[in-house]
């Protein structure tokens, strides 16, 4: 895995928490298309972003996630 | 280094290939249940707890014998997102010897969820239902300073005792939580005296709650006690709270589900019966076969008082009925003094029920400790700092529970206790006197060995040795293992500093021997030395061996290595000697296991011995060798 966090980082985080190594991520996909990508895995995946990080997000960055772009902007900035 | 629970340091790490060893689970295979078992006890992130819990899923859904696992049928009523705990507790229930099946009701429909005869709770017949509610859904979460804090408290604990009773009329177990204390104090220290602060609400709740347990036929899930270990300031999260409505830090999840996981595995008798300690390293400090009763730390200074610690812990788990046995590698009356004449040590003989040392393998010894108190394996414990025994016992015995422990023995009794093995859901009479009907008579088992595949577990080991003459920078600590060595010593001669100095590049053969495995480096743990009395023979002065490498083929390893040098130094025999003293009966063949002669007409304690060197051929060995000088 990258040392900054990019799309490929999060990809892997996200195949982790899905459990679905057949997902494959670009920066203007929308969680709401990826199976299984429901509002408890986001939860799950945000959570695993935090800790593999170990920072915290504010609640305003997690507010405005939408897109998968929003993800690597909010781990690669913090 | 420092003790984190959440982590739940007392499991190894998952293996890489985790999810694929999750995947390939499959319905109507043989031992399902064992192997569920060995891959709950791991550490698991989240998503790996998820991944096996849906294998969990999967095969109670098939039908499959999922024994000797136990099977639970739990309903989480849910106040707040119970949603990632419904997914880790199937994996931290296997782990505790239950199949565990998790039905998650709609968040915040308890009381609907109980008292509707048509609800899905009613329908699914469980054997136990979990409360997910905290002070937050008490009413408890804002202080109440007008007087009515008690009527406000009372009026929570019928809330749960109604819940209760209702759980109970369908014939499952209620769980019922206490209430962990936000860390946020409004006067500060007051907080404890004053009527109607949080803390003092909680608190008075909290205590009311074993009542309601008693009445229901309950048990308690001690979350307010989950919340301390953690730390209250780690275990609230407000941005998780407000964002998801998780009711607590998702890094306290792990934890709370292991220790949700203990209590199913009481009600289902599945708790550990049995306390195996280690001796040398984990009772005390030291190794009592070679430093002797005055040179072990026991007792007095801070390492000392670590292993008091560990003595005491073990004590008063005999005291509420866990019967203790002792497994080590040592001579058996050797591992009897400090019982008998160490004026520190806490255990005394008549607090072991099962005595076993000698120098048989840890799972064989396992075995005749369960065959003896007749339990089974499952219900033992291991109490081991030495990390590759730990390994060869959950290779060979996976049902028997050995707790990794950290470097410093201070935090053994954390690790352990930490660990949950002897998790209770009721202390009686009959707790109290278990240990004496198992007549603690520190009695020696018999040991049935079987052929266990010992070139395996060495292999697996990955032992790298290493092989050099004496030299100026390691003369003080060979000087220390040749004044120290009393068992593994076949001539027990002592040298100072200055004579170990003068055999430094001289015609004599001299060898220190290291050695280190995938668990870690032993440092030095081997020495000869070879006299060159003719110019063809070279005669073994001294061969010692630090017993914890014991069973691991060291002394074949360094025989193949003197030969080596006898011959490149041009010598075509070996003369080697056995002097028996009161410490050193354990090599007393060792010559002969070597393939040596004995040399007639000697005397005890003294037989010497011939080896020729043209018939040696070394035999296969499980290291690879360091360069050597």
């Amino acid at each position: 895995m990258a040392d900054v966090p990019n799309l490929e980082w999060i990809e892997a985080i996200v195949r982790e928490e899905l459990d679905n190594d057949e997902i494959h991520l670009a920066m203007d996909t929308l969680p709401a298309n990826v199976e299984g990508w429901d509002s408890l895995a986001h939860v799950g995946i945000l959570v695993a972003i935090e800790k593999k990080l170990g920072r915290r997000f504010t609640t305003e960055q997690i507010d405005s996630v939408s897109s998968v772009g929003d993800l690597v902007r909010m781990a690669q900035i913090g | 280094m420092s003790f984190d629970p959440t982590l739940l340091p007392w499991l190894l790490p998952a293996p890489d290939d985790f999810r694929e060893r999750c995947r390939a689970l499959a319905p109507g295979s043989q031992g399902l249940g064992s192997v569920v078992q060995s891959l709950a006890n791991h550490s698991l992130s989240p998503a790996q707890a998820n991944t096996l819990s849906k294998a969990i899923h999967r095969l109670c859904h098939a039908s499959s014998d999922l024994s000797p696992l136990a099977p639970f049928k739990l309903s989480i009523l849910p106040g707040a997102t119970y949603d990632f705990i419904a997914a880790g507790l199937p994996a931290a229930a296997a782990r505790h010897g239950v199949a565990l099946e998790v039905a998650l009701a709609p968040l915040g429909q308890i009381e609907q969820e109980v008292l509707n005869p048509a609800s899905s709770l009613r329908l699914s017949r469980p054997d136990g239902v979990l409360l997910g509610i905290d002070h937050r859904w008490l009413g408890l979460d804002v202080a109440e300073l007008d007087g009515n804090a008690e009527a406000r408290v009372i009026e929570a604990v019928d809330r749960v005792a109604q819940l209760a009773e209702g759980i109970a009329d369908l014939g499952a177990a209620p769980l019922l939580p206490t209430i962990p204390t936000p860390g946020d104090a409004l006067f500060g220290s007051y907080d404890r005296r004053a009527a109607g602060t949080v803390r003092a609400m909680v608190e008075h709740f909290n205590s009311r709650l074993p009542e309601v347990c008693a009445r229901t036929g309950g048990a308690i899930l001690d979350v307010a006690a989950i919340c301390e270990t953690v730390g209250s300031s780690r275990w609230f999260d407000p941005v998780a709270y407000n964002l998801y409505k998780l009711p607590f830090a998702s890094d306290a999840v792990p934890l709370f589900c292991d220790m949700a996981a203990r209590v199913l595995g009481a009600l289902r008798g599945k708790a550990r019966k049995c306390l195996v300690l280690d001796l040398d390293n984990t009772c005390w400090g030291g190794v009592i076969g070679d430093d002797g009763l005055e040179g072990i730390r026991i007792g007095g200074g801070a390492e000392g008082e670590a292993f008091a610690s560990v003595q005491r812990m073990a004590l008063s788990l005999k005291q509420r009925g866990v019967i203790l046995a002792v497994c080590s590698k040592n001579d058996d009356a050797n591992a009897r003094i400090p019982f008998q004449q160490h004026p520190d040590m806490l255990l005394k003989e008549s607090d072991i029920a099962v005595f076993q040392a000698n120098w048989t393998d840890k799972a064989s010894n396992l075995e005749a400790i369960a065959a003896t108190l007749e339990i089974g394996l499952d219900a033992l414990v291991l109490l081991d700092d030495n990390g590759a025994e730990r390994a060869q016992v959950r290779a060979a015995l996976p049902m028997v529970a050995c707790p990794e422990l950290p470097n410093d023995p201070a935090y053994y009794p954390a690790y352990l206790l930490g660990a949950g093995y002897f998790e209770s859901v009721s202390f009686s009479s009959e707790d109290r006197l278990r240990s004496q009907s198992y007549a603690a008579n520190a009695q020696r088992a018999e040991v049935k060995s079987r052929s266990r595949n010992l070139d395996d577990y060495l292999s697996s080991l990955e032992m790298r040795i290493g092989f050099s003459p004496f030299d100026a920078v390691n003369r003080a600590r060979i000087a220390q293992l040749v004044n120290k060595t009393n068992q593994f010593n076949l001539t027990t001669r002592r040298y100072t500093e200055a004579q170990i100095a003068a055999l430094e590049g001289g015609a004599d053969l001299t060898l220190q021997v290291r050695l280190s495995d995938r668990y870690g480096d032993f440092g030095m743990i081997g020495l000869i030395i070879a006299r060159r009395t003719e110019d063809d023979v070279f005669d073994i002065d001294t061969w010692l061996m630090s017993c914890r490498v014991l069973g691991r083929k060291v002394e074949e390893g360094m025989l193949a290595e003197l030969v080596n040098r006898a011959r490149d130094a041009g010598a075509t025999r070996l003369i080697g000697h056995y002097n028996r003293t009161a410490k050193n009966a354990m090599v007393a063949d060792h010559y002969d296991k070597l393939g040596f002669t004995r040399c007639v007409d000697e005397a005890p304690p003294l037989q010497s011995y011939w080896l020729d060197l043209d018939g040696y051929r070394p035999s296969v060995l499980p290291f690879s060798v360091l360069a050597s000088e």
